[in-house]
């Protein structure tokens, strides 16, 4: 299950604001091949590895991910 | 077998509306069921859940979980509501004291309390969608 934190893992300045390179961004994020879908392959995958201390890594960088 | 006249309906779609006051389940029926009201429990194929949660602190604490999320949704576009917000309060009081002896006693349920004793704790089983991981609550 998931919370969500109203904060950033980083803080984040825009100087320079670009809609172009946020577009590219957002779509790294959510977009084909984003981290959103690399985040859901880890937390599918935790179900069918045998090691437990690699449950917990798929757990926690699937989790990560999707921040 | 006849034929209807060309300007008859083919079907007639029938809409109930829920009437005010309503049947309501028990809270904890309702947590089993899936709806809180008999009028909308339409069960798929027939298959019913009639798995009684158990009275244990897990249950509990999905339980108060599962209020304190349909209160911030309502929260959500009601945020003047004051006696909404103080539930909210009392019940997300009620969750942190229940995590916290839950946790004594089962393991972390978040990863940032998983030292204990000097221990880290997280990658200990069971993971919660292992079976065995809904038995333990029994004790």
């Amino acid at each position: 299950m998931f919370l969500y934190d109203k904060k950033l893992q980083y803080p984040v300045k825009i100087a320079n604001p670009n809609p172009r390179l946020a577009a590219m961004v957002i779509s790294q994020y959510g977009g084909p091949d984003g981290e959103l879908g690399a985040s859901l392959r880890y937390l599918s995958q935790r179900f069918s590895m045998p090691y437990p201390a690699l449950q917990a890594v798929l757990t926690d960088i699937g989790t990560e991910a999707s921040k | 077998m006849g034929t209807l006249p060309a300007c008859a309906p083919l079907a007639n779609p029938y809409v109930p509306f829920q009437n005010e006051n309503p049947k309501r389940y028990e809270a904890e029926k309702g947590l089993i069921r899936g709806t809180l009201f008999p009028g909308l429990d339409l069960p798929y194929l027939g298959m019913i859940n009639e798995q009684e949660k158990g009275d244990t602190g897990l249950a509990e604490l999905q339980a108060l979980a599962f209020a304190i999320n349909e209160l911030a949704l309502y929260l959500d576009t009601h945020e003047e509501d004051k006696e909404a917000a103080e539930l909210f309060q009392s019940y997300s009081d009620l969750y942190q004291k229940g995590v916290e002896t839950y946790q004594k006693e089962h393991g972390p349920i978040y990863q940032m309390f998983s030292v204990m004793d000097g221990r880290y704790t997280w990658t200990k089983g069971p993971w919660p969608w292992e079976y065995s991981a809904n038995e333990h609550g029994e004790d």
